[in-house]
């Protein structure tokens, strides 16, 4: 009888172990966890302020789009070129190539064209068995309607966030890595192409910043050099880079000036940073950019 | 004899339950007092009538016995929004800092001693920038941050 009573309590000790403090268990499952066999080890943290500082596509997306430059479809990767995919390495950088053009129909309004990106997006996902942190059919469905862009926006970031969040938690903030990379290099090439075609400032003067993106993509990527596919990657963005030492950059210290206008804060940068870049440079990113992008679809 | 052990059990695992129920309390009341997402959706329907468009969110939420940091980058010729929602009785501060550390934006104007429910920043120079968020009573933070761009 005793023992009966004693396993009883037992039994009722372990459950409240097992509730009492679920973050202890997490906290002890990250702190112990370590980088798969010939990954260096790198804290989820500094992948998170890395992830978070990237700029999204959609910012020269939206440019281009603003430019008046027609939608161009030849520029996006065919989702007939999915089957050519077979590795992790492939789906990441897909998943990020599709996830931009997906972008980048949307703002056109593009809604089949959308649809078919995002089984593009699907796809990837479920090979990378992430999927499920997609809502798909809700950003099918935020995809037809042209004045939710900004909702279809946000559940795309959150569910960056929650594909994130699961990737490190499986240990594969490789993969992360390769979706971001993926996404900048697509649109990247959308904007060179773009300048190819249509010679505009603006448009050159934010291809020529990039570097400070793909300064943050190098560091990233240096972190995993053990890894053969993720070292080569690496290695042209790093040949891109050497590309882009030869754009000029001028800094302009100034003071910032604020105004309140109809009870809304203001604020103009007073520093400004002037680039110069010549048509032979941007032919250049131009003809890299292009390179490394047709390894990574075709 | 049964009778015992039955009642024993149901002694044995009474905490457990009332320690659930209790938990499931907490949370629903943690829910209650703070819906940052509330707070957001506000946000981000605050983007298109002024013309921008989504880019980024944050859910300020927990401890704000120091500022929540983050970082971005912004891009030279691109005009961004900080739209801030946040309890009534709350002054939350955010501010923009440049690379080189140096205040850039803030919705609090010193002058005016005044928080602006938003601020617009005008860049005009490609880099990454710290935004922190910070408010001056020391109660948990509640609300949230819709980053907001339009060329």
């Amino acid at each position: 009888m005793r023992k009966i009573l004693a396993t009883v309590f037992i039994f009722a000790s372990i459950l409240f172990s097992c509730d009492s403090d679920p973050d202890v268990s997490k906290i002890q499952n990250d702190t112990t966890k370590k980088a798969k066999s010939g990954k260096v080890p790198i804290s989820p943290q500094v992948i998170r302020e890395f992830v978070d500082r990237i700029p999204s596509p959609m910012v020269i997306s939206s440019l281009i789009r603003d430019m008046g430059v027609e939608y161009d479809q030849t520029l996006l990767n065919s989702i007939d070129n999915e089957s050519k995919y077979n590795n992790d390495y492939r789906w990441a950088l897909n998943l990020g190539i599709y996830s931009t053009d997906l972008g980048y129909a949307n703002i056109y309004e593009k809604s089949q064209d959308a649809i078919n990106l995002l089984v593009g997006v699907k796809d990837m996902a479920d090979q990378l068995k992430i999927g499920q942190y997609f809502e798909f059919e809700k950003i099918k469905e935020l995809t037809k309607s042209s004045d939710k862009l900004d909702e279809l926006l946000r559940v795309t970031e959150e569910n960056l966030q929650q594909v994130n969040a699961k990737l490190q938690e499986l240990d594969r903030s490789d993969m992360t890595v390769l979706i971001i990379t993926g996404g900048w290099i697509e649109v990247m090439y959308l904007a060179c192409n773009v300048a190819q075609k249509k010679s505009n400032k603006v448009l050159e003067s934010t291809i020529a910043d990039q570097k400070v993106v793909l300064d943050q993509l190098i560091t990233l990527l240096n972190y995993y050099d053990s890894m053969p596919k993720m070292r080569a990657l690496h290695d042209e963005l790093v040949e891109l880079d050497k590309i882009f030492d030869k754009v000029k950059q001028t800094f302009i210290k100034g003071e910032a000036k604020t105004v309140e206008k109809d009870g809304q804060l203001i604020i103009q940068q007073g520093d400004i940073t002037e680039t110069e870049m010549s048509k032979e440079v941007l032919d250049e990113i131009t003809a890299k950019i292009t390179a490394i992008r047709n390894k990574v679809v075709n | 004899m049964k009778k015992f052990l039955f009642i024993s059990l149901i002694f044995a695992l009474l905490p457990f339950f009332t320690f659930a129920q209790k938990d499931k309390e907490t949370k629903k009341r943690a829910e209650v007092e703070c819906n940052a997402n509330e707070h957001l959706n506000k946000c981000v329907e605050s983007l298109r009538p002024q013309g921008y468009r989504f880019l980024k969110s944050y859910k300020l939420e927990g401890n704000a016995s120091k500022p929540l940091e983050y970082e971005y980058t912004l891009s030279k010729g691109t005009t961004y929004f900080i739209s801030l929602q946040h309890n009534p009785d709350v002054k939350l501060k955010v501010i923009l800092y440049n690379e080189d550390g140096r205040e850039e934006a803030s919705n609090y104007n010193k002058k005016l001693d005044k928080y602006y429910p938003s601020v617009e920043i005008r860049c005009q120079r490609t880099g990454v920038y710290k935004i922190t968020f910070s408010q001056e009573s020391k109660t948990d933070f509640c609300a949230a941050s819709v980053l907001g761009f339009k060329r």
